[in-house]
């Protein structure tokens, strides 16, 4: 049995760009995403960075995009596999599935469907991951995060109010019929009923330069799963480190730093590069294995495959006969159809166990 | 990506680290307060109100021509230009220019607002974009008030009733 062990992972962003994670629009000015918080004076709304957004910029988006090149996915995958991945997913029917050894066995193959969680078409995976929200550093969070990290409790007193750490920006949409490029078009491509689409857009955002706090809770991880956080955190750090809005305009690129604090005797994360490195040779070893679950799990049989199957099944069986114990067969190997060389696609069609087929029923209505 | 091709962790920080990342927030000067954006906001108001220019525009709209005025261009200036916030205001309700030079409060408010450091008026522009409708309501309740005061005065200069009823005579 695998150890496992609790960590948090206590992150420090400093923004590098405005930060414009948007709550609404009033008009056409975009509200910062904000939490009312109980101070010493009063409840006080602050900027926050939501933990969903968090979640999916720092984790789940780099990891998923992490397997799916590592497992040869990218061009393979249907849309419910990707949001699977990419979104967690949803469940197809009302009836779950309840298979504790596959179970197992999943979490061993694939640490970072354990990690996030997810909903499988006929199971939902609880995720071992609870990202906490991101709080601004500022004058009305000072109370909350002097409890968090008293070892800097009088630097986080007499920080500027969140007011202090709200700016603005504002975006033009420019019209081709406005601009030089207006010169280019056809003679007759003016239409005077056409409205312009010229637009403005403003908005709040949290300052470049201001200080997020936030943290991510590992509950009871393998050293896989833990390898799998810190990897999506590194990937995420070298795109970008992204969140929020507008980040196609500049905006929302944070400047991570962590601290990983581990919980319980049994806590073994002391080298944090040797479960990262431990998880990408694990990926690269499995990717085959990886592909294959997510084919066989989402009932994705290879279209190849299955018409092999149906050439190769006895006559008097029904289709749904032969999908059955085509799947039996495709589930029980470890590799996608597609990485397979002929021979050993020949074989596996050639090993399908087929069921005999039923004589038919001599019931009385048959006597004549 | 092998092990030896992935991006490295991000930095780590301990307490000095984290104590130098609150260091480089900026420190409010001392007489800097945060708490008077309303009492400010109303001054505006008021200012806009006392400069709104009746030859041009309906005097009945005054109210709702500033609260249209400050939802839509104080939130074009969330960067804190107060200077360029409060002279489209003006241009919005048709101040006279002459008039708004010698008026008796907007000079010394433009002054103040120069001297608030710039978190204080990204601040105080985000306040009148979002509260306008407040705003507005607490600037109504100030401007009766000073119509009342100037009412007053009027009577004790050239004769007539104050607002507490005295009805003042004056004398040559």
């Amino acid at each position: 049995m695998t150890s496992t062990a609790s960590y948090t992972i206590h992150c420090l962003s400093r923004a590098l760009s405005p930060i414009t994670h948007m709550r609404e629009t009033r008009g056409n000015i975009a509200i910062l995403n904000r939490a009312d918080v109980v101070t010493p004076e009063g409840v006080a709304s602050v900027p926050v960075l939501s933990g969903n957004a968090l979640r999916h910029r720092m984790l789940r988006a780099p990891g998923a995009r992490y397997l799916v090149d590592r497992c040869g996915l990218e061009g393979h995958l249907s849309l419910r596999q990707l949001n699977f991945l990419f979104h967690g997913g949803s469940l197809a029917g009302s009836t779950a599935r309840i298979d504790t050894a596959a179970a197992a066995r999943r979490d061993r193959l694939v640490p970072f469907v354990r990690l996030l969680g997810g909903s499988l078409p006929h199971e939902i995976v609880p995720g071992s991951v609870q990202v906490g929200i991101g709080w601004l550093a500022c004058r009305e969070t000072s109370p909350l995060l002097r409890t968090r990290y008293p070892d800097v409790a009088d630097e986080l007193r007499g920080l500027p109010p969140a007011a202090g750490f709200i700016g603005g920006w504002q975006h033009q949409r420019s019209d081709a019929a406005r601009g030089r490029e207006a010169s280019m078009a056809r003679e007759d491509a003016v239409d005077e009923d056409q409205k312009l689409i010229m637009m403005l857009m403003t908005g709040e955002a949290i300052l470049t330069g201001a200080l997020i706090v936030h943290e991510i809770h590992l509950s009871h991880v393998s050293p896989l799963e833990l390898g799998c956080a810190l990897l999506s955190l590194s990937l995420w750090q070298r795109e970008g480190g992204s969140v929020g809005g507008q980040s196609a305009k500049g905006h929302g690129r944070l400047k991570t730093s962590i601290r990983v604090e581990s919980h319980g005797a049994n806590g073994h994360a002391t080298d944090l590069d040797a479960a990262v490195d431990a998880y990408v040779q694990h990926v690269d070893e499995h990717a085959h294995a990886i592909a294959h679950w997510l084919e066989v799990e989402f009932d994705e049989l290879p279209a190849e495959f299955m018409s092999a199957a149906g050439d190769a099944a006895p006559e008097k069986l029904k289709a749904d006969q032969v999908r059955t114990a085509a799947r039996a067969t495709y589930s029980a190997g470890d590799r996608p159809w597609a990485t397979m060389t002929e021979s050993q696609r020949d074989e596996l069609v050639a090993g399908i166990s087929w069921p005999k087929a039923k004589p038919k029923a001599k019931g009385k209505g048959n006597r004549q | 990506m092998t092990t030896a091709q992935r991006p490295p962790l991000p930095e780590t920080f301990d307490a000095a680290a984290f104590r130098r990342e609150l260091a480089g927030l900026r420190q409010p000067p001392a007489d800097a307060g945060y708490d008077d954006f309303r009492d400010r906001a109303v001054d505006v108001a008021v200012c806009l109100v006392d400069l709104y220019n009746d030859a041009e525009l309906d005097r009945k709209n005054v109210w709702g021509r500033i609260a249209s005025g400050l939802a839509s261009i104080a939130g074009r200036h969330l960067d804190g230009d107060l200077d360029l916030l409060v002279s489209e205001l003006l241009e919005h309700v048709r101040a006279d220019p002459v008039l708004v030079g010698p008026h008796e409060t907007l000079p010394t408010l433009l002054k103040l607002f120069a001297g608030r450091p710039p978190e204080w008026r990204r601040g105080f522009a985000g306040y009148l974009a979002k509260r306008h409708y407040a705003v507005i309501g607490h600037a109504r309740e100030a401007w009766e008030q000073i119509k009342s005061e100037r009412s007053d005065a009027r009577a004790l200069r050239s004769g007539g009733a104050t607002s507490a009823g005295e009805v003042v005579e004056v004398t040559e």
